[in-house]
């Protein structure tokens, strides 16, 4: 127990190496322990390592099948790999176990809001997609999207093979935004921006549609952040809507 | 019975030097800024690690839906070749939420309505860039911190 309880205190002191190295060492003394096995199963998620946190997690799960613990460290792998389902599934698993188990809670209901697979482009929306095209983006725009918060595209510039997947992904990102800003009473998302090396992306959301525009780096964000309502009012006003 | 089951209760004793002590100070400082109401330091398995967030907020819930988040962040930009997430905030009528990466996991910082958000990104930005240069100068233990 004390090799658990030094790992444990790795965990909160943010030393997860160590952490999990003792977690080790006490699954080899006691191969048959739910708790070294959710131990490490926190610790290798929490190093960023979710093959090895998934083995640790069912680990866990073999030994106490209705751990809800392990069922949300395993829900949220599910999700890191898109497998919307399985997340869901373990979720609902974990609060028959636990039913007053908030993370759970909150992590369902954002779920059920995350499209597991973005919809094609409908062809009844051609016409609509012509005449988007033809609105005036901003000079430095590399990339435009608009879609519904499904992950449903209706304009796409450039046309690239992968935007069918970046409109999933950031169907997903507009759910999780949207649910971490309720839960913390602040109401749902009208504006973002996430910033990567190679540029930002400035969304702006409402309940029926999504624009997200990439400009590179250099542009200051308050002035990404005006291009982008702009051209989402242009989009609107050419009934994008 | 709490979920966690069987955990051990495991009261880290005072005075010892560690990463998360470092990263406590950073985040307390840009918690003073005007206009932010608080701020959570996660790891990347939804653990509050440290919170200067008013009580009325459901820190636990509110951990595991950034987390979620912040690693689909991660996980989308690498997947789809978008380069290294590297910080993002996101606005409501009532406020702000900036997430952003460290080597613990994430750093979450609450805003209220209508503060100046380029003063608190530029901090933010900085508390990041703290956060990782505090990491490089430890060892691989977080000895050093």
């Amino acid at each position: 127990m004390e090799l658990l309880q030094r790992a444990e205190r790795c965990r909160r002191e943010g030393r997860f190496e160590e952490g999990a190295a003792l977690a080790r060492e006490a699954l080899a003394r006691e191969p048959r322990s739910t708790l070294a096995h959710l131990l490490a199963g926190y610790l290798h998620a929490a190093l960023r390592d979710p093959e090895s946190a998934d083995t640790a997690f069912r680990a866990a799960l073999a030994l106490d099948p209705e751990h809800p613990r392990a069922m949300l460290g395993l829900a949220r792998i599910a999700l890191e790999r898109g497998d919307v389902r399985a997340c869901r599934e373990l979720l609902e698993r974990s609060l028959r176990a636990y039913p007053d188990f908030p993370e759970a809670h909150a992590l369902l209901e954002a779920v059920g809001m995350v499209p597991g697979v973005a919809a094609p482009e409908a062809s009844s929306v051609a016409v609509t997609v012509a005449r988007l095209s033809q609105v005036p983006r901003p000079d430095k725009s590399r990339e435009c999207f608009l879609m519904r918060p499904d992950g449903s595209l209706v304009f796409a510039h450039p046309a690239t093979a992968t935007r069918e997947a970046l409109g999933a992904h950031l169907a997903r990102v507009v759910s999780l935004a949207g649910a971490t800003l309720i839960r913390a009473g602040l109401g749902p998302l009208r504006h973002a921006a996430v910033a990567t090396n190679p540029g930002t992306t400035f969304l702006e959301a409402d309940s029926r549609l999504v624009l997200a525009l990439t400009l590179p780096p250099e542009v200051p964000v308050m002035e990404g952040q005006r291009e982008a309502t702009e051209l989402w009012k242009r989009f609107v006003a050419e009934g994008a809507a | 019975m709490s979920p966690e089951g069987r955990a051990p209760a495991a009261v880290p004793p005072g005075g010892v030097p560690s990463r998360a002590a470092a990263v406590r100070s950073i985040l307390g400082e840009v918690a003073k800024i005007a206009g932010v109401r608080g701020g959570l330091l996660i790891a990347s398995d939804g653990f509050v690690i440290a919170s200067t967030l008013p009580a009325e907020v459901a820190v636990d819930s509110l951990a595991a839906l950034a987390t979620t988040l912040g690693r689909e962040l991660e996980l989308g930009t690498g997947r789809l070749n978008r380069g290294t997430f590297s910080s993002a905030f996101f606005s409501a009528d009532e406020g702000s939420v900036f997430l952003g990466p460290s080597p613990l996991g994430f750093v979450l910082v609450l805003t209220e309505r209508g503060c100046e958000m380029g003063t608190v990104r530029g901090e933010f930005r900085k508390a990041l860039d703290t956060l990782h240069a505090a990491w490089r100068a430890g060892d691989h233990t977080g000895g050093k911190l």
